[in-house]
Order: structure tokens, then C-alpha cells, then sequence
């Protein structure tokens, strides 16, 4: 009774999975470095004065929240839950504020060192707005399809 | 009774075809407009697709295709116009720059420099993105020039 095809639908399932696979299984390696004691979070709220355990929050949102992309089960809680991280992140940790640098506006060196090479920001842009896609795009039907609404 | 109920689900379809569409309009401008800034930094003197081209024995004048794939591709797939089409031709590059500067080197095998993260997300973050426009299309939120191919 549809009136959508059922290609166009398939590959706009296709995507959905593409999106949220990609974004999922690579912000779960930052989660795994917050559990492996990378500093980088700590240090951050230390600065803006709150408690350092506050970390294993960032950890929930990146590791929980990738988890949830990838498997498509509350996937858009956790697409949610990592777009509000990285909002956290950038202006916790790039707009200068805290004696952190001010990096909305800069561009970063390639790998070489002798030539600027893309926007400072690009990951961070990536994340953060890639899983507010995934908030509102949702999980489509390759997943596990658990969490009504908001999968 | 009935008119309320179809008018609400109709209601709801919309919001989410909304949704849909905002979502699309996310992914393909953050993705184009990010590759944009990639390639203005080329045109402007960037080495690293002309020593990966040297490394490979290849014309080095073919790094000014980088205009067409990640130059003009991305203008299409952020206006909307042949925007599936657009978003192909940027993840033919991304593919080309994974075979010819990431996967020989090892460095899809390796963490950033910094120890958080895999080294290349952000080449792939290119190359999937691409990809997902290219499955998704452009949604309403553009020139909507292409029929099926945006």
C-alpha cells in the first residue's frame, strides 16, 4: 500500500546504517579511552571546577551511545546523548573559554606540519552533528529495532 | 471521529518526513562544506594529494582533479542538485585516497596521534557520509534540481 518503493526505501535504510555504524563504532573508541585513562576529559572539567569523576558521564554518552548507534537499539538516545556530549566537549574545550584555545575559527596543519589542511574542528563537527542525524533520522530497519520512538 | 485520527497520522508523517529531511540536509552541508575547506587548502598550495601522487609514480597533474570531486561534487550536494550524483563522485575520491594514502601506509591500522581515536576518522567520516548522501539523497531542503539522482 506503500507509495515509497521498496528500493528507495532500502537504500535509505542503507544510509541510516552507513550513518550511524560509522559515527557509533568510532565515537566508542573515545569511550574506551576515557575507560583506559586518557586524561583529556578529566583535565577539562578539572578546569571549568567540577569533579574529574564526572568523566564516566562522557564515558555513558561515547561508550553507551555508540553502542546504541551501532546495535540500533535506543539509537536515537544515544545519537541524542552523543550530540549533547560534543556540544559539552566544544565549549568546554574549544571556544576558549577555561584557558582552553579558542578553535571554532582555525584551521589545522596536515600531517607534514607545512601546510594548513582542513577545518580544526572537523571531527568534532562530525560527531556532533552526525549523531543529531541519527537523532532524527533514527535507526531504519538493519538493526535490532529495539526502543520504539526513540530507535 | 475518524477525519481527527487520519489527520493526526498524516500529522505525524510529516513531522517525521520533516525530521527526515532536516536530518539529510545535516549530513550532506556538514560533509560538503567540510571537503570545501579541504580543497580551498589544495588550490592554495596543499602538498599531500601531489606527494601521494608522486609516491605512486602518477601525474602529479592530476591533483587538480580535486576541483571536480571534492571542488565542484560537493557545491552539487550541498545546493541539491544532482546531489546523488555529487555525493558518488566524493566517495570515488574518498575511496581513491584510502587506496593510495591510508591503507599502504598502515594507517587505517593505526590510533591518532594523540592515542584517542582511530588515525583516519576523519578521512572516513568523508567517505561514509558520502556514501550515506549517496543512499539518502538530498531531502526537500534544496534546489531539488535531479529527480531521482538527488
Amino acid at each position: 500500500m506503500s507509495a515509497v518503493p521498496a528500493q528507495k526505501t532500502n537504500a535509505e535504510d542503507l544510509g541510516k546504517l552507513v550513518l550511524r555504524v560509522t559515527v557509533g563504532s568510532m565515537i566508542i573508541f573515545h569511550g574506551l579511552a576515557v575507560l583506559t585513562g586518557d586524561p583529556g576529559i578529566p583535565a577539562r572539567l578539572v578546569a571549568w571546577g567540577l569533579p574529574a569523576e564526572l568523566k564516566w558521564l562522557g564515558f555513558l554518552a561515547e561508550f553507551g551511545g555508540g553502542v546504541a548507534m551501532v546495535l540500533g537499539a535506543y539509537a536515537r538516545l544515544g545519537g541524542l546523548a552523543v550530540g549533547f556530549f560534543m556540544v559539552a566537549a566544544i565549549i568546554m574545550s574549544h571556544i576558549g573559554l577555561m584557558n582552553s584555545q579558542n578553535h571554532l575559527f582555525m584551521v589545522a596543519m596536515n600531517p607534514g606540519g607545512n601546510h594548513w589542511d582542513h577545518y580544526f574542528l572537523d571531527t568534532q563537527m562530525f560527531y556532533m552533528l552526525s549523531s543529531f542525524a541519527v537523532y532524527f533520522l533514527g535507526a531504519g530497519k538493519y538493526g535490532l529495532n529495539i526502543g520504539g520512538k526513540w530507535n | 471521529m475518524s477525519t481527527t485520527t487520519i489527520g493526526t497520522a498524516h500529522g505525524a508523517d510529516a513531522i517525521a518526513a520533516t525530521r527526515e529531511d532536516i536530518a539529510k540536509a545535516i549530513v550532506r552541508i556538514t560533509v560538503s562544506a567540510l571537503i570545501l575547506l579541504h580543497t580551498w587548502a589544495v588550490i592554495n598550495g596543499e602538498q599531500a594529494i601531489r606527494d601521494t601522487l608522486m609516491r605512486w609514480d602518477l601525474p602529479v597533474g592530476l591533483a587538480w582533479t580535486a576541483v571536480i570531486f571534492e571542488g565542484i561534487a560537493p557545491i552539487m550536494v550541498i545546493l541539491g542538485v544532482y546531489a546523488r550524483i555529487g555525493a558518488a563522485m566524493m566517495t570515488f575520491w574518498m575511496v581513491m585516497a584510502f587506496l593510495l594514502a591510508h591503507i599502504d601506509t598502515g594507517h587505517i591500522f593505526q590510533l591518532a596521534q594523540s592515542g584517542v581515536g582511530w588515525r583516519v576518522e576523519g578521512p572516513f567520516f568523508f567517505l561514509a557520509l558520502s556514501f550515506a548522501v549517496f543512499l539518502q539523497g538530498a531531502g526537500r531542503f534544496g534546489l531539488n534540481i535531479g529527480g531521482k539522482w538527488n
